[in-house]
């Protein structure tokens, strides 16, 4: 079930009303409730895969129960590495297994040794990387005794299937997320219109600016080969904005909707596009993500190697993004979008200061403006990597930009589709720049204004939603044998 | 050494660590009140601590701690 | 709430007014199309009692020539129009069955429009036809985001008449309207490219609903129903892979029915495109019919049973 489908409008207008007017009195009934909810939502997609989240949460949620209970150091470190292990071998065969049998392959075919092909034909089950990171999470905060292992059978396994961030998060920590699930919880007008304006412009992002744009995105990675220099730099940049759009669009329904259940979940962007640098948009970009990456991966490194000096940070943080760069696909292109990611944190460890210095010399009203549009640039070309069929794709893709003339008379076909999408992208940036320090774009939008303005506002939203919903209206139904 | 003293001597640490003046740190003191304090200097002023007073934490102590409160237990710990 | 509707409808229209047209959205709004729809319908409104009527979709109105039949004493009218379905069938059924009275119905029932959603066509109805009951109930049935922001904008234009002094074109590019419906391409020679793939016209369930209710109707009327398909090029034709479903399911209404296609089999030489018959296809194809389907014959038999 997809968020911006009428399945799911219907979904949750059931889910909401039984779970308000129902239920409302008792706790343990609206997580059970909310339990089959999730396990019916993840369901409608593949039933079959619904196994490997009871399996990750039932294995987390026994062996946290064993680590939290009176046992030695030795033996809480043997429970938490069995945990892990169960957790990423899973991930490790549904999303991986094929990369590195591929992978493999080509390294022996490289001394001329010929393997057979083994790959098999798995699919991969939606949310599997945002499921497992929660509850590997949960048990790693129980062993380092930041937690307190739950015997809330129910409330763990709604925890972990949660259906507003099950299958594209945010990922969620217990130590935000499960105590909200001990509490009762209150309906409350304000903060379920907050939670509307929320999905509103969620929709938004998702709607009119993600699928909109990545149309023409499409189009042009597609005959990349056929563009000007100026259409793939357009359409590298087109898609920082499709990706952004979509995926912080999927994460504001993912919020409100969970406040409209009475849970707050944590802030995912933050205005990223307004970095100053690689590390900064990586603190505003999927930031559940990032955290997760900085106190499950980075820190613990980064303590183990903190007596090889600057080595041993460059180090930690060239592997924390290879994995990062893994964790979003299996593929090499994944691995170098990474490692560019790297090297730029890398980079802005080390000149830190002398940043800091040239700031004041140049004067910060010209260094700003400066900076945001060098890590804009920065991160769209590392996007260029990440959007393209292949890592070889990226590199003809880049090389194409240098090559190709500039402007081609091309450019001028679809000139008004591509106006119209620089046109939306303008208009998305501005809210974003607006609401930079809130917790979404449109959160206080409209507050001084009168009512009538303020409503006319999210009427606009609404209307534009529907201008450019993207309908399927293919006519020509060509079916291939 | 009691934790005053303490205190007031990883404050200094602090100031040169993070480059900056006038941090006087609390025990309740977190990393979310300090700007400068981030995943990058935590481990600066990890070495740095641990090279003032000649001591070695493990990962799992570094990683339980969550203010400077525990940061001073851990080294009381260990100097005493 | 309430108020919602109000401001999507100002939003709709303001929009419609001030935007350029090339911003690519689901508001379409153009006057004036090639299949002249507005030429046609404006000259239906004046017509009265017909012999034959056409309904169907491209194949209907660059296929069949009323001056041709005129020649026979026939007199014909063709409310084919560019991407027709059934949904628009209906609509023109239920509009102007009554006034055209005909005795023959001609129902072209090419398969390719049974698996079309039919937007497209209904917001060339929207904007070049008369927005009335029928055209109403035809957008809330399709309920589709595109036909709903046409027919407010295009509702609007009406109300206001903003569009009282347009003029459409008889003349336009190769087109041209001939009087009865029809349009005539200047000659050219064939020119299209065949599929590589093969392909199947999956029909649509609520399509084929509309068929039948159309059908219903018809046969009602006490005119005489038949069904053609118009030529296409055969090289086409037999790339269609559920070419025969539609043939037995087109036969299952016990309604005369003729496969031009296969009764023809034109070369290349008759057509300019996949679809459609050049004048000298045209010529042929409808001397042909008036013989085969002996439809002199039909319309006096018909005139004699229930007209007198």
């Amino acid at each position: 079930m997809l968020f911006n489908t009428g399945t799911f409008a219907i979904f949750f207008i059931i889910v909401f009303i039984s779970y308000w007017l129902f239920l409302k009195n008792s706790v343990k009934w609206q997580n059970l409730f909310l339990l089959v909810a999730s396990y019916v939502f993840y369901g409608w997609w593949d039933w079959r895969f619904l196994s490997l989240i009871f399996l990750s949460s039932l294995s987390d949620y026994l062996i946290a129960l064993k680590i939290d209970a009176p046992i030695k150091p030795k033996s809480a470190k043997i429970w938490v590495t069995i945990s892990i292990a169960i957790n990423l071998i899973m991930l490790g065969f549904f999303k991986y297994y094929n990369f590195f049998v591929d992978s493999f392959i080509d390294l022996f075919a490289l001394f001329d040794v010929e393997l057979s092909k083994r790959s098999l034909n798995i699919i991969l089950p939606v949310g599997i990387s945002f499921y497992t990171f929660q509850t590997m999470s949960y048990t790693i905060d129980v062993y380092r005794k930041q937690l307190k292992a739950t015997r809330d059978f129910v409330s763990f396994f709604a925890f972990v299937s949660f259906f507003p961030q099950l299958v594209a998060g945010p990922i969620e920590r217990a130590s935000n997320l499960l105590g909200q699930f001990y509490i009762k919880r209150q309906f409350d007008y304000e903060k379920s219109a907050i939670a509307m304006r929320q999905i509103l412009w969620g929709l938004f992002q998702k709607v009119v600016v993600a699928d909109n744009v990545g149309v023409v995105v499409n189009q042009i990675f597609d005959n990349y080969q056929q563009q000007s220099g100026f259409s793939l730099i357009l359409g590298a940049m087109l898609f920082s904005f499709q990706i952004y759009g979509d995926f912080a669009g999927y994460s504001n329904i993912a919020v409100g909707v969970a406040r409209l259940l009475g849970f707050q979940l944590m802030q995912n962007f933050q205005s990223p596009y307004f970095s100053q640098n690689i590390t900064e948009i990586w603190r505003r970009w999927h930031i559940s993500l990032s955290t997760w990456l900085r106190d499950y991966l980075y820190t613990p490194l980064a303590i183990k190697t903190r007596n090889w000096g600057s080595f041993g940070i460059a180090f930690s943080t060239m592997l924390t993004f290879l994995l990062c760069g893994l964790w979003h696909g299996a593929a090499w292109k994944f691995v170098i979008f990474g490692a560019f990611h790297g090297i730029a944190l890398t980079y802005d460890i080390f000149t830190k200061k002398t940043r800091k210095k040239w700031r004041k010399q140049i004067h910060q009203k010209i260094y700003d403006p400066i900076s945001i549009l060098l890590t804009f640039s920065y991160w769209t070309f590392t996007l260029i990597i990440f959007r393209a069929q292949s890592a070889k794709d990226a590199f003809i893709y880049l090389k194409s930009i240098i090559n190709k003339p500039l402007f081609t008379p091309d450019d001028l076909s679809l000139a008004g589709l591509k106006l119209t999408m620089v046109g939306i992208v303008v208009f998305f940036m501005a809210f974003d720049y607006m609401g930079r320090n809130k917790t979404f774009a449109i959160e206080t939008t409209g507050k001084p204004w009168p009512n009538i303005g303020r409503f006319a506002f999210y009427a606009f939203l609404v209307f534009l939603i529907f201008l450019f919903f993207q309908t399927d209206g293919d006519a020509f139904i060509y079916f291939q044998f | 050494m009691n934790q005053q003293t303490l205190l007031s001597e990883l404050s200094e640490i602090f100031n040169e660590v993070l480059d900056k003046e006038g941090i006087v740190l609390k025990p309740d003191t977190h990393a979310g009140d300090i700007e400068e304090w981030d995943s990058l200097t935590h481990i600066q002023l990890i070495v740095a601590i641990e090279k003032h007073y000649k001591i070695r934490f493990t990962s799992l102590e570094i990683q339980h701690w969550k203010n400077v409160g525990d940061i001073c237990q851990s080294i009381l710990d260990k100097t005493m | 709430m309430l108020m919602l509707p109000v401001f999507l409808a100002t939003f709709t229209v303001l929009w419609g007014l001030f935007t350029p047209s090339f911003i690519k959205d689901n508001l379409n709004y153009k006057l004036g199309s090639d299949s002249f729809l507005y030429n046609r319908i404006r000259e239906a409104k004046q017509v009265q009692n017909v012999d034959v009527l056409v309904l169907g979709a491209s194949q209907a109105y660059r296929g069949f020539d009323p001056r041709i039949f005129e020649e026979q004493g026939i007199r014909l009218f063709n409310l084919g129009s560019s991407n027709q379905t059934q949904i628009q069938t209906e609509v023109l059924i239920k509009t102007y069955l009554e006034r055209l009275h005909p005795k023959v119905i001609l129902f072209v029932v090419n398969p390719e429009s049974f698996s079309m959603d039919g937007v497209e066509s209904s917001i060339d109805f929207l904007c070049n036809g008369v927005i009335d009951n029928q055209v109403t109930a035809m957008v809330f049935r399709l309920n589709s985001i595109k036909t709903y922001f046409t027919f407010v904008y295009a509702g609007f234009r009406q109300l206001m008449g903003m569009d009282n002094d347009f003029v459409h074109p008889i003349q336009m590019e190769h087109d041209e309207y001939i009087s009865g419906g029809f349009v005539e391409k200047e000659y050219q020679p064939y020119r299209d490219v065949l599929p590589n793939d093969s392909v199947r016209w999956i029909p649509r369930h609520f399509q084929m609903e509309a068929f039948e209710r159309n059908i219903e109707t018809l046969k009602k009327s006490k005119s005489c129903i038949i069904f053609v398909q118009a030529p296409v090029l055969r090289e086409f034709d037999s790339k269609i892979m559920n070419a025969e479903w539609y043939n037995q399911y087109f036969a299952s209404f016990n309604v005369p029915y003729y496969n031009y296609t296969q009764i023809l089999n034109l070369p290349k030489s008759f057509f300019y495109d996949n679809f459609h018959l050049n004048q000298h296809g045209v010529d042929t194809f409808n001397n042909d019919l008036v013989e085969r389907l002996a439809l002199k014959q039909k319309i006096t038999e018909v005139t004699m049973t229930y007209y007198h």
